[in-house]
């Protein structure tokens, strides 16, 4: 007992200092674990800023909670693989009236690579696209970079009631744009739903697109289309241009503005020919036809052929093309540099009429040497029934 | 014949007097302490919590942790005195040995010195190099050789430091939140890209005024420079500390800056005074090479260890791996207390006497050397004014 007493005070103070240890150890956690509460808050006040700035006005943001719809869009550079947009967040902005004004929908969709995340703000008072805001991406930035003001100004007040929903996409980083195309179409679909917003009815049905190989007419002329449309199934057969500008209607009649701008804009969607693939002249005196399609990085590749007097046969090629092989995408590449790609698909074509199937790190260019084979296949099968 | 005292300071000058005596004069650091521990409260948790980036109990953090490391070294200095003296080991032995012992100052400086998210086990092992290793085991109070608080800064600060900023670092809350920070201290800005340029070192931190005002990322209580002058002030007024003692620290670093600014082909006070507003410069003039036992004595020896602690703080802001420099630079001084007070007290009898002419041409040439070196090694930007000493040096 006694020996307790004489080691009292250091107890005490002994267990005055664990107590501080303990406590004091449990509040510098507690405050270090509050650093990332913080950051977290600051996060969600940061956001809902910018979704605030992006609208314009309003005084607050709640949480909406929607949840995503089933629409399958075109993945960027595929011709039929599909994907659904993911809704990952919807918000809605209210005035100083707590009254709902706009609604901000937060939709990922895919550009060039998945994940581009963007922001698209709908006004409920006017029914337009307020503006859209990037959030995140994996686009391939030096390209992504080249989506300026311009490109986003598109966005801005653009009406949802609008037939033609589209913008205008970024040569260099057309998938990119196309993603935010995507997503603007999926924010509609979206609003539709939520806001009980009727989507403008476009009824129409491409039904045949074909090429037009007469030679007079083939390089103004090159596409011959057969569409229905309106509710009241108008027919229309007329010819296209290379950009998809009406040139003659051969049966019906010339439809509004409206549906022009939509053809032109559905149209090179068409999976009916290759349409990326066009014929740029025709020297009928002197036998040479030149066709002209995009092949990589949106680079053209000019071919000249030089037919032989019968227009069966090709009996020479020029090639005009600035094609790289060694960029990110075709790291697999082994081969010489530009045009050799060209030249084998050149060698192979003119020896035997055949193609390569593909040269491994250069597909997108193997396969615009391919489509321009085709099409000049098809020009002497229709010409004079020929073929190399 | 002059005749002086031998032995370790403080000397009282009448023990008896109400008016002095280490009683009144540790009071009177605890009171000029006390804007500098409310201003970092302020800093660091008030504002912080009115701004609403924080909650009411983390408002009251800073304080506490203050209060904390005064309260721990207390504790050990407490179980010190039982282990080490079995005749009086009774609560109130104890506490009487602790008042006279000033036992909270050297943690309360410690906790000033340490950044707000030091975890407490790390106070606790600070707190135990000063108190313990830094203080106790030399003799107490009046014996030890090193500033207490100072060691178990830099002990924790060459050892700890990952750790502590793993546990948030020095940013408060409100600070991590300025893009302009970009996660550096005005010091670490400069220990980063040794240059000189406003644009740089104050510009994202606001401007001279902030820096005067204390409200830029650092240290509980090195930020806050008008809070520190203050509280100075009060020590001069009281005569607890030689105001020509922080003035010569201050104006060396302030010099020695100045002209490294003008080599580097900027002429402009702003870096002199960022110098001596950053990087525990104000504090460490006023509260620790004031401090009678670890800093000489006799008025020479005061303005040679001044003049030597300004010259080695620039220095080693460009040569070594703690950018402030301010730590470093004074426990090194503090090894060599005792031969400046000796050689100094020589060259005050002597005069320019032998050996006193000697001595004072010995620490003389010293500092002007190290002065001179310190310039060359200013990072790069000697090397515009004298590139070929790039090649040598």
């Amino acid at each position: 007992m006694k020996n307790f007493k004489n080691y009292l005070p250091v107890i005490i103070i002994s267990a005055v200092l664990v107590v501080v240890f303990v406590l004091g150890g449990m509040f510098s956690r507690y405050m270090t674990s509050q650093i990332d509460v913080h950051a977290e808050e600051q996060a969600i006040i940061e956001f809902n800023n910018s979704m605030l700035e992006l609208v314009g006005s309003g005084e607050k943001v709640v949480e909406a909670n929607y949840t995503d719809l089933e629409k399958e869009y075109l993945i960027p550079g595929f011709e039929t693989q599909t994907y659904n947009p993911e809704l990952t967040g919807s918000y809605k902005i209210l005035n100083e009236l707590d009254e709902e004004i706009a609604v901000v929908y937060v939709i990922t969709t895919v550009g060039k690579f998945d994940g581009l995340k963007a922001a698209y703000a709908i006004s409920l008072e006017t029914n337009q696209l307020i503006d859209v805001l990037m959030i995140e991406n994996n686009e391939t930035q030096s390209y992504f970079d080249t989506l300026r003001d311009e490109f986003y100004a598109q966005f801005v007040d653009k009406d949802l009631n609008d037939a033609v929903f589209t913008i205008d996409t970024v040569s260099g980083a057309t998938y990119s744009s196309l993603a935010f195309e995507t997503g603007m179409k999926y924010a509609r679909e979206l609003y539709a739903r939520d806001y009980n917003f009727e989507i403008p009815s476009i009824v129409y049905e491409i039904t045949n697109v074909e090429r037009n190989f007469d030679s007079a007419t083939m390089v103004d002329k090159p596409y011959l289309v057969s569409i229905t449309y309106d509710l009241d199934n108008k027919e229309l057969v007329a010819y296209f241009d290379n950009e998809f500008n009406l040139v003659e209607v051969i049966t019906g009649e010339t439809p509004s503005e409206t549906y022009l701008a939509l053809f032109k804009n559905e149209l090179p969607a068409t999976t009916f020919i290759d349409v990326k693939t066009y014929i740029t002249a025709f020297d009928e005196t002197n036998k040479v036809i030149t066709i002209e399609t995009i092949g990589y990085g949106g680079k053209a590749i000019t071919v000249a052929f030089q037919l032989n007097d019968t227009l069966d046969s090709v009996e020479s090629m020029a090639i005009t093309t600035t094609q790289t092989y060694d960029s990110d995408y075709n790291e697999g590449y082994a081969g010489g540099p530009n045009p050799a790609v060209e030249n084998a698909y050149r060698d192979q074509y003119l020896a035997d009429g055949t193609y390569i199937d593909a040269i491994g790190g250069a597909t997108i260019t193997s396969n615009a040497m391919i489509r321009i084979f085709d099409l000049v296949n098809d020009v002497l099968d229709n010409l004079n029934g020929g073929g190399n | 014949m002059a005749r002086f005292a031998a032995g370790k300071a403080p000397f009282l000058r009448a023990a008896h007097d109400k008016d002095y005596g280490t009683k009144v004069m540790m009071k009177d650091f605890l009171i000029a302490l006390l804007p500098v521990i409310l201003y970092a409260w302020y800093k660091n948790g008030i504002r912080v919590y009115m701004d609403g980036n924080i909650t009411f109990l983390e408002m009251l953090y800073p304080l506490i942790f203050i209060m904390l490391g005064g309260i721990i070294s207390s504790l050990m200095e407490g179980i010190f005195f039982f282990v080490t003296d079995k005749e009086h080991r009774t609560l109130k032995d104890i506490s009487q040995k602790l008042s006279l012992s000033f036992a909270a100052i050297p943690g309360l400086i410690l906790a000033l010195l340490l950044p707000l998210y030091t975890p407490v086990w790390v106070l606790i092992f600070a707190a135990f190099v000063a108190t313990i290793i830094g203080k106790m085991i030399f003799g107490g109070f009046g014996h030890n050789i090193f500033n207490p608080a100072l060691l178990g800064y830099a002990v924790v600060g060459f050892t700890l430091m990952g750790v502590i900023n793993n546990a948030g670092g020095l940013f408060n809350a409100s600070e991590v939140l300025i893009d302009s920070y970009a996660g550096a201290t005005p010091l670490g800005a400069l220990a980063a890209n040794k240059q000189i340029d406003y644009n740089i070192l104050v510009k994202p931190y606001g401007d001279l005024w902030t820096f005067f005002i204390g409200n830029y990322p650092g240290a509980l209580g090195e930020t806050g420079t008008l809070a520190i002058f203050f509280g100075g002030l009060y020590l001069v007024i009281r005569k607890v500390i030689k105001w020509y003692t922080p003035v010569i620290y201050v104006g060396t670093v302030f010099v020695l800056s100045w002209i490294i600014g003008v080599i580097s082909g900027d002429g402009g006070l702003w870096f002199p005074a960022y110098s001596v507003m950053t990087g525990g410069v104000m504090f460490a003039a006023v509260f620790m090479i004031t401090e009678p036992v670890t800093t000489p004595t006799n008025i020479l020896g005061k303005v040679f260890f001044a003049l030597f602690l300004g010259v080695l703080t620039v220095l080693f802001r460009f040569v070594g791996s703690l950018p402030e420099g301010v730590g470093t630079s004074l426990i090194f001084m503090n090894i060599f207390t005792l031969p400046i007070d000796k050689f100094t007290g020589v060259i005050r009898t002597k005069r320019f006497q032998k050996p006193g002419g000697l001595y004072f041409g010995i620490l003389s040439g010293l500092v002007i050397l190290l002065a001179l070196y310190t310039l060359l090694k200013a990072g790069n930007m000697y090397t515009a004014f004298i590139p070929f000493l790039g090649w040598v040096i």
